[in-house]
């Protein structure tokens, strides 16, 4: 039980450094398209949560087309999410480090949220 | 696999050596991923060979015929077979999520020259020089045409192409073939388009290169939605394969 609280105040310390980067980058240059990082990598896994459970079987390989289609769109997000600041940074809407920094940021907080729901997944496999 | 069980089980050391083959062949789906299969299935028809005790000719006959010698197999076609890249299991999953960060990639190739465009200025002192060519309707044209291509493609019905008989009709197999050649023939016409757009527009009027970047980006755009097709055509339909060698 310790590890595990230990690993959540783990998380949330990577995924405050995560959001701090992203408003830094906003804030720093008071140009405050680079939220959209932290929003986009936010939603990135919400279409695998939803369609994880559309399913019908895990030995099933074949009839799986919700499951690839969330697949699909989250990888879809994921990378919008690092093609947004680069694109912006590209036209010089925003500053070189402020793309650096969203970037960094933003794969922090999507980082954040695979390793949750990991180690929860495989606490629950370990429970039962 | 199946007829070795239901050989005759009249000698107990037979039975042992059924075994041990049952155990050569699963081995090579776990560890696909290492190397080409053939190597592996190679070992398994070797490995019962040394057969003194199987005194009827009959089963020797159908053991010999049953799995593909080493040196010999009928569906091989090449002298040194490809080598087999399979993830397993994975495999459908990493392919959809290839497709899917190609056909974002390729979108965002696009709409980056677009921003670009838009947002393009004068060069540095000279304010009355207006960038001499835009990202106009013309060059979202071959995108769109391969966007609609990509749905096409990617709401056919995979085993409706194959044409396996037992369900459908021949007419269904039939219709699901035009609608791919229509698919395909878009995504080919977006590129071609992508291509003719790049030569009329900004190769041929001469443009510097931090325009003609406009058109190379919408070439790539074209060539990384038809790439992120067919990672997600290999990635959905060979999951049959699949079973195929589970079930061997």
């Amino acid at each position: 039980m310790a590890a595990g609280l230990r690993t959540v105040i783990l998380l949330s310390f990577v995924l405050a450094v995560g959001f701090l980067l992203i408003i830094l980058s906003c804030a720093l240059w008071q140009n405050w398209l680079p939220l959209l990082v932290a929003l986009t990598f936010v939603l990135a896994p919400l279409p695998n949560a939803l369609f994880s459970h559309c399913g019908s079987d895990d030995l099933n390989y074949e009839g799986s087309g919700p499951i690839d289609l969330g697949r699909f769109i989250t990888s879809i997000i994921v990378v919008s999410g690092v093609a947004l600041p680069i694109i912006l940074a590209h036209s010089e809407v925003i500053n070189p480090k402020a793309c650096v920094m969203s970037i960094v940021g933003g794969g922090l907080v999507y980082g954040t949220i695979l390793a949750y729901s990991a180690a929860f997944s495989q606490e629950d496999a370990e429970y039962e | 696999m199946s007829f070795f069980n239901c050989s005759p089980s009249s000698s107990s050391p037979l039975r042992i050596q059924v075994q041990v083959e049952t155990e050569v062949q699963v081995e090579p789906d776990q560890n696909n991923s290492h190397g080409p299969r053939t190597t592996s299935t190679v070992s398994s028809p070797h490995s019962p060979l040394p057969q003194p005790p199987l005194a009827t000719p009959s089963h020797l006959y159908s053991r010999t015929m049953s799995i593909p010698r080493s040196n010999y197999d009928p569906r091989r076609v090449c002298l040194n077979p490809f080598p087999e890249i399979s993830l397993g299991k994975h495999r459908r999953t990493a392919g959809v999520y290839l497709a899917g960060a190609l056909f974002a990639l390729a979108n965002w190739t696009f709409l980056d020259a677009a921003v670009l465009s838009a947002h393009a200025h004068s060069p540095w002192g000279q304010p009355d020089q207006d960038p001499p060519v835009h990202v106009s309707f013309v060059d979202w044209i071959p995108g769109i045409c391969s966007l609609l291509g990509y749905l096409v493609i990617t709401l056919i019905d995979k085993d409706r192409v194959r044409g396996d008989e037992g369900f459908g009709d021949s007419r269904a197999v039939w219709r699901a073939r035009l609608f791919l050649f229509i698919g395909f023939a878009l995504m080919a016409g977006g590129l071609a388009g992508s291509v003719t757009v790049l030569i009329l527009k900004y190769i041929l009027n001469g443009f510097p290169d931090q325009f003609t970047y406009y058109g190379y980006a919408n070439v790539s755009q074209s060539v990384a939605l038809m790439l992120s097709a067919i990672v997600l055509w290999i990635a959905q339909s060979g999951g049959s394969e699949y079973e195929y060698n589970l079930t061997l």
